[in-house]
């Protein structure tokens, strides 16, 4: 267990979040982990990790971190104009970092979502063989000022990596994605499903729970209320006011609400990095 | 049937909430359970519905969803026809302090307060699900004479433990979350405790009762769990009972 950073400011929301915590859903346990699944597990990769270890997960920027122990780390995700004792720090490749160094999360340039992965991941405790925070089920919290997050183990000698630029993701705040067709399709009016596929939603926020959108309002036949049944990351549900909802990482194990489809896997880190006023469209999958 | 995500399959067993869809979606739970199939991550039951979700990407699933709906269809033949499920009694204390909305419940119903409590603890109910917070159980039946509307504006910050009805439906609070229900009692028992050896105390396919107990005894019990979170399997008496479908 090494001392890894101090948080000098916590920023938005920052958690420690491993790969997630399957097997609990039908006990009303969300498997959590990484909201941008992609960004994540490139991160893992470029630090040679296993994929098995913990990243801090940052929303927007805010963040300030004095580093405690000479390491190397990696961030990847949202540009979140991120320096280094004020001189801009790469992203999406792995760099040796000093003992006294201050890291700085300012502020989005492209993308909302960022993560810090050091060598080994986080030393963090594990519930239910987890490390991933969940604050509304009394696992752990966002960072706070003055924590002291600890990296797994000390550094090690090796070379650098990084991934070449055209593989590189990049985020856009208009974005269309594909969706699985839901089993409550014949709840809705079919000129409302025509109008859901030809209109673009726009997220009015949010958290890793679910986004809300705003935009044409879904309409029922009848009635919207379904018999309680699962959801998952990606389903997309319409309460009453005909307003969608993305159920995200930390999404509820079931739902009373209709859902209108679920985005495919691909197309979910798209959606985690939109910010607010970014724009969705919707098309059916093929 | 229905593919719902690059990792889930869904099955539906009726259109309704009644004990015998139910027991349906108890039988194909166990049995895909007991299948064990190695593409399966978990299952989630709910009322009418079982989704289960793969490990990974499959490209082609029909070949598992065969398998499974053809030993669903000789279930007869594979599963035996008798369905273990678990029986807990729940203590719960309906003392003033805890019962809110007793006088509410009381208007509306026309009971006294003794048979709202008797009605609500003579009961036996089925958990038919967990869900909404973690180890939230969501009960049924309550008994016709207990249905009341769910608070017009709900409360922002329902303690944990508490028992309240809401409609047709009865549930505990596992952790302190805003809800619409009215608070009928509290029982000391953690539904779900992330630290305790078994973090959820209950099951979907469970059955539970209530029992009323006095406020010196929810204290007490308060205390004990406070003191040994682990010595709450002693306190429920769980029993076994086996049905047919």
């Amino acid at each position: 267990m090494i001392p890894l950073f101090r948080v000098i400011k916590p920023g938005v929301y920052g958690t420690i979040q491993d790969a997630g915590r399957p097997g609990f859903r039908r006990f009303g346990m969300p498997i959590s982990g990484p909201m941008d699944e992609q960004a994540f597990h490139l991160g893992m990769k470029i630090m040679n990790n296993n994929g098995k270890e913990s990243a801090l997960e940052l929303f927007l920027g805010g963040l300030t971190l004095e580093v405690l122990s000479d390491h190397r780390i990696a961030i990847t995700g949202a540009d979140l104009t991120v320096s280094i004792d004020g001189i801009e720090a790469p992203m999406w490749k792995s760099f040796y970092i000093r003992k006294d160094q201050t890291i700085r999360f300012t502020k989005p340039a492209t993308g909302g979502i960022a993560y810090i992965i050091p060598e080994g991941g986080f030393c963090s405790p594990k519930v239910l063989d987890s490390q991933s925070v969940y604050p509304k089920g009394l696992i752990g919290g966002p960072v706070r000022k003055d924590e002291i997050l600890y990296a797994n183990i000390p550094i090690k000698n090796r070379c650098n990596s990084g991934m070449r630029v055209e593989d590189i993701p990049t985020y856009s705040n208009d974005v269309t994605v594909e969706l699985w067709d839901s089993p409550h399709m014949h709840l809705f009016r079919k000129e409302s499903v025509q109008t859901f596929f030809n209109a673009t939603y726009t997220m009015r926020g949010g958290d890793r729970m679910g986004y809300f959108l705003n935009g044409p309002a879904l309409e029922f036949e009848a009635s919207g209320d379904i018999i309680s049944e699962a959801t998952q990351f990606g389903t997309i549900q319409v309460p009453t006011n005909g307003q969608p909802i993305i159920l995200m990482a930390d999404a509820q194990t079931v739902g009373g609400y209709a859902t209108i489809g679920k985005v495919v896997n691909k197309d979910l880190p798209k959606i985690a990095q939109l910010r607010t006023g970014g724009t969705i469209r919707f098309v059916q999958r093929i | 049937m229905m593919v719902t995500g690059e990792q889930s399959i869904r099955f539906q067993f009726g259109e309704a909430i009644n004990q015998e869809t139910y027991s349906y979606v108890q039988a194909f739970s166990q049995l895909i359970i007991k299948r064990n199939h190695h593409l399966l991550a978990e299952i989630v039951p709910s009322y009418h519905a079982v989704t289960i979700y793969l490990k990974k990407e499959v490209a082609n699933s029909s070949l598992l969803i065969d398998e499974l709906l053809m030993l669903w269809s000789m279930r007869e033949v594979f599963t035996p026809t008798q369905l273990t499920s678990r029986q807990f009694q729940i203590p719960v204390c309906y003392d003033e302090k805890f019962s809110e909305d007793m006088d509410r419940i009381i208007n509306i119903t026309g009971l006294s307060r003794e048979e709202v409590i008797s009605l609500h603890t003579t009961t036996s109910y089925t958990v038919y699900m967990i869900g909404f917070l973690p180890g939230f159980p969501y009960l049924g039946e309550l008994p016709e004479a207990l249905h009341v509307p769910r608070l017009g504006k709900p409360r922002l910050l329902v303690p944990k433990g508490t028992v309240g009805i809401g409609g047709n439906q009865t549930g505990i609070y596992p952790l302190e979350s805003p809800g619409g229900w009215n608070i009928l009692g509290r029982t000391p028992l953690d539904l779900y405790c992330p630290n305790r050896k078994e973090p959820f105390l209950l099951q979907a396919g469970d059955y539970l009762s209530f029992v009323p107990i006095p406020i010196e005894e929810y204290r007490e019990l308060e205390h004990q769990l406070a003191r040994e979170p682990e010595a709450i399997y002693d306190l429920v008496k769980e029993e076994s009972r086996c049905e047919s479908i």
